[in-house]
């Protein structure tokens, strides 16, 4: 899968976890841009992604990822 | 580079600042016990200006009254004493003496050879020592001995010791007050014990006490210094209730070992040639009074006189300053003594004194022929005929009479006296108003107020009465 | 080794000296070496040194066996192990009483007639701070974040780096080993700001710190005599003491690690000035807010119980509230840790714990009705009055819990709470701050050091403090600092007259 296409099915986690479609990620895109993704909302977009593109992150990716860019590479290394 | 100056410069002013900030907090040793002013008047004697330094305890302090050095024998006398001063403190200040004199007798009371000293009293003789190689020794002894890194810590920066006290600084940090003065490290007591509990030490046991092996070494090094700087070093052992022969013992030992003159008052030969007596020459808190300093300091005079070639001082330029201290001791030792007086002809005599101004009025006395009574009369120099007179009152100055008069009817005289002190007399009521105060006793006899012209202060109010015609004191 | 003492203060000098003497590949050994003499200093129970070599060996090896392991599913198993391991050493030195009480008092509610007597175990310094670093470190080398350290002194030192040992803060392994072991050049900037930081943790602790202390002794200590507006004030007392108590310490160990070069993170971020609970905790102990976010909370929502629990409230409250809900689980099994983690008791519990699961999940679900409540009262939220109220809120919030925190049993602080309705609040007009243990002018010099706490932290949001100084010329640099440094001298509790109470923290 192309980044273009992880980022066009990124847009479509975001705005169903955050329930607001005019959410657009890029890749430096971060916790900061969005009001809801806190700590707790983390792990729900993290679930969800994982449910999306049938791959799961580990638990230090979880932790250490620094913006949505660090998140399509690795999906796009997964899948 | 730049760097390190500028870290070293702020250090330095850092210091500078700690330290003058803590020389606020640090305590006005100013009582009886004059510890503070005993060493920052050291510190201001003219250099090389010291024959003889007496280091110990406040049995210094009390005892050892240089003055009597110079007066009677022209020797030049401090002495270095504060609250239980350790050993280790007395060595240290025999080394911080020859920075400044060059002093050729070193007289060591050696009761804290037996004796631990508090924190409190540590602080008194180290506080006010100046910094140098010497404090710090001292500093780190201490600390050692505490196992304790805070108390060097405590000392070397004493704010951290005394910043507590934060709540209680108030003008007398910043101003010198001092309650007593400071006789060349000497502190006037004139208190009698009147205790005749004491019981002279005799050579009736073999057995030596221990001494506290740091202590030890610490008398030994004294005696090495000594020796190296050729000081001649003298061991004594003031009038003390708490001594005993089993310590007197050791010192002796140690005394015999290094050649070392130990004179100990307490020894029952030594008292009897010195003509001591406990209850006349101490004071209620087992430390000499000013009888007791005179003869101890008198005695220790005429040795060192006799065995240790010291020029004599009385006289000389350098040694002015000397001189005006000793006329203020003389007098403020009349003032003392004179309070202790009972005997008529004694107390007559003390009256006669210069610098005093003697009050007497009579008070509701019977005219007496008895040769006590002449005698008072006559040696105080009075004119009977006025004394017989019903009112009466008389004004002595340095022994001569400047005002007297007798009446049948009262007299009410107001003068001054020490040219600006206001003098009410009334002889029917017999007072004598001193400066709005009364001062009368009220007694039957003479009533008498004693003024000293140069102290500029009221020495005492008493009365003399003629009981059965033998004249008495009372007060 | 008490932070704020003498000792402390040559203890560093004289590693500064060496530090930056030696050659500087041997510097991380002499760190190595002054821990230890650290670790020598703060205890005299030979047993210490065994916990600690237990905690050391144990993470070592298992984290370098985790290196080594063929694939996924034994790496995870070691890392259980391992980290279950460090977690029964901790149990048993803090918990043990606590474990023990309870399960009895479980038992017995079976008709079963037990006691438990409480075993007396000294805990050594810092085992609840330096067993989650060794923890998180063990973790962190399973997920893959970080190469297990070789060198078994270099991962000593990583665990029992000195100023992180007694009380933090939460340190990351691949944060610390990009400068723990690294040559550092001689700083002077480092240095300089390094002991500016320190003197302002001494500042903090010793002037009010301590003496916030006094008062909140007198009426923690004797809650019945002093009821009502006593409550009030001593409980205010107790969060300015906890903060400049805990935050100084971390000025001291911070600002020490930055004289060596080697940055820790931040712990406190002015935490009264919060709006909201959520808020505080991300400026309260910020590092343990992430050691539990990423060690503790995440792997709980992330696994499949979680998940499966999610699926089926979703399924009965709908898709936003079964999200909620499964959250609020967690975080309530959290936050009972958080409170556990504080101490074995359930005051511990409360008060740092679920009280705040409480305040965050109710904030939560009101947050419709606040917002109505705003908009029918026409409220601009972005009003300083309205932030204000909202700094208000949040604190007397935390001060409740505080209130828990401090007391000395959860019946006792329930009590204290209860005579909150004794009316004798007008007394703060007749003295009644002087009756609890401080005369007028400590009292004064106790807010005189709040106001400049205050002032500081209020410009702090905008400057950066030390920076702005260092820009003033040569003078008025040193008059501050020198003022700072006798200031604390005269005014500090310390020394021979006071009783100097070790960090609050320090036991932990």
């Amino acid at each position: 899968m192309e980044l273009e296409d992880i980022f066009e099915g990124l847009n479509e986690v975001f705005r169903d976890v955050f329930d607001d479609e005019d959410i657009t990620v890029n890749a430096s895109t971060t916790s900061e841009d969005i009001e809801d993704w806190d700590s707790l909302e983390h792990i729900n977009l993290i679930v969800a992604v994982e449910k999306k593109f049938g791959m799961k992150f580990s638990m230090g990716e979880v932790t250490t990822m620094k913006n949505v860019g660090e998140m399509a590479e690795i999906i796009k290394s997964r899948i | 580079m730049k760097n390190i100056v500028k870290a070293i410069s702020f250090l330095v002013i850092l210091i500078i600042v700690i330290d003058f900030v803590g020389q606020i907090f640090i305590p006005r040793w100013n009582d009886e016990w004059i510890a503070t002013p005993i060493i920052k008047d050291f510190y201001d004697l003219p250099k090389n200006s010291l024959d003889v330094l007496a280091v110990g305890s406040s049995q210094v302090v009390r005892g050892f009254s240089g003055l009597e050095l110079y007066k009677n024998y022209g020797i030049s006398a401090y002495g270095i004493g504060t609250g239980q001063q350790s050993i280790q403190s007395s060595y240290a200040w025999i080394k911080e003496s020859t920075k400044t004199q060059n002093e050729k007798v070193v007289c060591l009371e050696i009761k804290m050879l037996f004796e631990d000293t508090p924190e409190e009293q540590n602080r008194k003789a180290l506080d006010n020592m100046k910094f140098s190689s010497n404090k710090l020794e001292s500093i780190i002894d201490i600390a050692w001995k505490e196992k304790s890194y805070e108390t060097f810590i405590s000392y070397l920066f004493p704010i951290t010791r005394f910043h507590s006290r934060w709540k209680e600084i108030g003008s007398e940090n910043f101003i010198e007050e001092i309650k007593a003065t400071n006789y060349r490290g000497y502190s006037l007591e004139n208190e009698v014990s009147g205790n005749l509990d004491y019981v002279p030490v005799e050579n009736n046991i073999p057995y030596d006490a221990f001494i506290e092996e740091e202590r030890y070494e610490c008398i030994n090094n004294i005696i090495k210094y000594c020796k190296e700087k050729n000081i001649g070093l003298i061991f004594f052992k003031m009038l003390d209730m708490d001594w005993d022969i089993e310590r007197h013992n050791r010192v002796e030992k140690i005394a015999k070992e290094n050649d070392i003159t130990f004179f100990d008052f307490n020894m029952k030969d030594l008292m009897n040639e010195v003509d001591l007596l406990y209850a006349a020459d101490t004071s209620r808190n087992n430390h000499l009074n000013i009888y007791g300093a005179e003869k101890t300091t008198n005695y220790l005079g005429e040795y060192i006189k006799e065995h240790y070639d010291i020029e004599d001082k009385r006289g000389k330029d350098e040694y002015k300053h000397l001189d005006r201290q000793l006329e203020q001791y003389n007098n403020d030792v009349q003032n003392a003594k004179i309070v202790n007086i009972f005997n008529p002809n004694e107390y007559i005599e003390a009256l006669n004194q210069k610098n005093f101004t003697v009050i007497l009025v009579k008070n509701n006395l019977p005219n007496a022929t008895t040769l006590e009574y002449n005698k008072m009369i006559n040696d105080l120099g009075l004119d009977i005929s006025k004394v017989y007179k019903s009112n009466y009152y008389a004004i002595i100055e340095d022994g001569k009479v400047i005002a007297e008069e007798g009446a049948d009817q009262n007299i009410h005289l107001e003068t001054m006296v020490d040219t600006v002190r206001p003098v009410i007399i009334d002889t029917q009521k017999a007072s004598i108003n001193f400066e709005g105060t009364e001062q009368s006793n009220f007694h039957q006899g003479f009533d008498v107020l004693v003024y000293n012209n140069k102290s500029n202060n009221v020495v005492e109010s008493s009365y003399i009465n003629f009981e059965n015609g033998i004249p008495v004191i009372g007060r | 080794m008490i932070l704020t003492s003498s000792i402390y203060l040559t203890f560093l000098v004289i590693l500064l000296f060496l530090y930056y003497i030696f050659p500087k590949k041997m510097q991380w050994l002499l760190l190595l070496l002054f821990s230890f003499i650290f670790i020598a200093f703060s205890t005299s129970d030979v047993k210490a040194y065994l916990y600690i070599l237990y905690t050391v060996l144990v993470s070592y090896v298992g984290s370098n066996i985790i290196g080594d392991a063929k694939n996924e599913k034994q790496k995870k198993r070691i890392q259980s192990i391992t980290v279950i391991l460090l977690f029964i050493q901790l149990v048993f030195l803090k918990y043990l009483n606590f474990v023990g009480s309870s399960s009895i008092n479980f038992i017995n509610l079976f008709g079963v007639n037990l006691s438990w007597t409480n075993l007396s175990i000294i805990a050594p310094i810092g085992v609840t701070f330096y067993t989650l670093i060794a923890i998180g470190y063990v973790i962190d080398v399973g997920r893959g974040v970080s190469k297990p350290q070789l060198n078994i002194l270099k991962h000593a030192l990583y665990v029992l780096y000195f100023p992180q040992l007694t009380s933090g803060p939460f340190t990351r392994y691949m944060d610390m080993e990009k400068t723990l072991y690294s040559k550092h050049k001689f700083e002077f900037k480092n240095v300089c700001f390094g002991f500016q930081r320190i003197i302002w943790g001494f500042f903090k602790k010793l002037v009010i710190s301590e003496r916030m202390a006094i008062m909140v002794n007198t009426v923690f200590d004797n809650y019945s005599e002093f009821p009502g507006i006593y409550i009030v004030i001593a409980t205010i007392a107790f969060a300015i003491q906890l903060y400049t108590d805990f935050s100084g310490c971390m000025d001291i160990v911070i600002g020490s690690s930055e004289t060596l070069g080697v940055t820790l993170p931040e712990n406190f971020d002015t935490p009264y000035f919060s709006k909201s609970i959520s808020e505080y905790w991300r400026r309260w102990h910020i590092t343990l807010g992430t050691w539990f976010k990423d060690y503790f909370f995440y792997p709980i929502l992330k696994s499949n119980i979680f998940q499966n629990l999610q699926s089926k409230l979703k399924k009965v409250f709908g898709k936003k509230w079964g999200k909620k809900l499964t959250t609020y689980c967690g975080m309530f099994i959290l936050w009972f840790t958080v409170g556990l983690w504080h101490g074995g008791a359930t005051k511990y519990i409360i008060g740092s714990g679920l009280l705040h699961w409480f305040y965050i999940v109710s904030g939560e679900v009101l947050e419709p009705v606040f917002n109505k409540i705003v908009k029918i009262l026409h409220i601009n939220k972005e009003n300083f009055l309205f932030k204000f109220w909202q700094i208000v809120r949040t604190f007397i919030l935390v001060c409740i819990g505080d209130l828990f925190f401090r007391s000395t049993s959860t019946a006792d602080a329930i009590n204290m709470i209860k005579s909150l309705g004794v009316n004798n609040y007008t007394e703060i007009f007749k003295g009644a701050l002087l009756n609890l243990g401080l005369d007028f002018k400590d009292l004064a010099i106790a807010i005189s050091g709040i106001l400049l706490l205050l002032t500081i932290s209020l410009l702090k949001q905008k400057y950066k403090i030390r920076e702005e100084i260092k820009e003033k010329n040569i003078g008025y640099r040193y008059a501050i600092w020198i003022s700072l440094i006798v200031f604390v001298l005269i005014f500090g509790y310390y020394g021979t007259g006071y009783d100097a109470a070790s960090f609050i923290y320090q036991n932990f």
